[in-house]
């Protein structure tokens, strides 16, 4: 049981979506920390709600409005790594990650750093994963785990698996990929106590790379086209 | 919004994100692909009666397939420089990641056998021997089967 964390994250759609869940699901966030220069648009999306098996977002407000209901501290810093020192001095050790890129020694030494991959693990490590799961069992899966050093590798903390069907009609990069892994985190911070995250382990795993825009668009034709 | 297939162009397979942020929007996207490898197909059998014979490229086990994906994904501009060691390089990959695909579908080896075929139409094709010309035509025509099986 994870009882109080530190969202630490980019402006981008994982954030906004954990924000909102810890609004609205009671999410135990002690404190946010944002970092980097990037903006968030989510003016495509206002006003719209996302609902996947059973998991709704609303996009309703901005980012920055909706940053006003936590206690929060902003760093213009593009790299996570960097602000090792500022962190360090908080009492909390879990941080919930939504930012990018490769998390450094210190950190996940010093730290729970909970990560939400969109892949089954740890068969589906990598990138562009739930193209590839999709595609390949009409599954889309996510995975938290606690990060070490090496790619999508630590200790698997549950997962959720969500049929193609459920996907219908989501915008995959910017909005269900988000929304699966605040629905995997929602199922980590408030368990279901009928829900078994029992799984049966796969040895089969390899790593993933960004799939070729031409699958990409199968895939989403799939997705969008569904009811031609 | 242009709808040609822009992943074969020599200059932008110079750019080291170009399967980063794809820009698949426009509707006509599968069939520029499509029309552009056809266009590739036609080029590389143009005046070619080569007979086909592909005994002499190396085919990977699935160790060797594994590890050149690896290598090919994240060193990709290794990959560019057209030279002829490079060019059997990939027509290897290419081979092995078809013999491949023809047994069980792999997912990861079909989108690089996609970027693997990208590069190499990127190459001038009248620079190809006839030979090679006539095997990475057999390879985009199996790519071109196995795509339209998908959809």
């Amino acid at each position: 049981v994870i009882r109080e964390f530190i969202l630490v994250g980019l402006r981008n759609f994982r954030t906004y979506f954990y924000l909102k869940s810890c609004l609205e699901y009671g999410w135990p966030c002690h404190k946010v920390i944002i970092y980097g220069k990037d903006k968030l648009n989510i003016s495509n999306y206002l006003n719209s709600q996302f609902i996947l098996d059973g998991f709704s977002i609303s996009i309703d407000m901005e980012i920055e409005q909706l940053l006003k209901n936590f206690e929060v501290e902003y760093y213009v810093e593009n790299n996570f790594n960097k602000l090792f020192d500022s962190i360090n001095k908080e009492k909390c050790r879990n941080i919930l990650f939504s930012g990018a890129g490769k998390v450094s020694h210190e950190f996940v030494t010093n730290f729970q750093v909970i990560h939400a991959h969109p892949g089954r693990l740890p068969e589906y490590k990598g990138s562009t994963t739930f193209y590839y799961s999709l595609l390949k069992e009409q599954m889309l899966y996510c995975s938290t785990f606690i990060m070490n050093e090496k790619l999508d590798s630590g200790e698997i903390l549950n997962e959720v698996q969500v049929p193609l069907a459920e996907c219908l009609n989501i915008p995959i990069d910017d909005i269900l990929d988000p929304l699966v892994r605040a629905k995997c985190v929602n199922e980590l911070m408030i368990p279901s106590p009928q829900k078994n995250n029992e799984r049966a382990g796969n040895k089969n795993h390899k790593i993933y790379y960004k799939i070729h825009p031409v699958l990409r668009k199968i895939l989403l034709n799939k997705l969008f086209n569904h009811m031609s | 919004m242009s709808s040609e297939y822009k992943y074969s162009d020599p200059i932008e397979q110079l750019n080291p994100k170009l399967y980063s942020k794809p820009d698949i929007s426009s509707e006509n996207f599968i069939e520029s692909y499509r029309q552009s490898r056809l266009a590739s197909v036609t080029a590389l059998k143009l005046n070619n009666n080569t007979p086909l014979d592909s005994s002499h490229i190396y085919i990977l086990s699935g160790d060797e397939i594994e590890k050149s994906i690896k290598s090919f994904e994240i060193n990709r501009n290794d990959y560019l420089d057209e030279k002829e060691n490079t060019i059997q390089k990939l027509i290897s990959l290419s081979m092995s990641l078809k013999l491949s695909l023809e047994c069980v579908m792999d997912f990861q080896h079909l989108s690089t056998f996609l970027k693997v075929n990208d590069t190499l139409l990127s190459f001038n094709i009248k620079k190809h021997d006839t030979l090679n010309a006539a095997i990475i035509a057999q390879l985009v025509e199996f790519e071109l089967r196995l795509l339209g099986k998908l959809q």
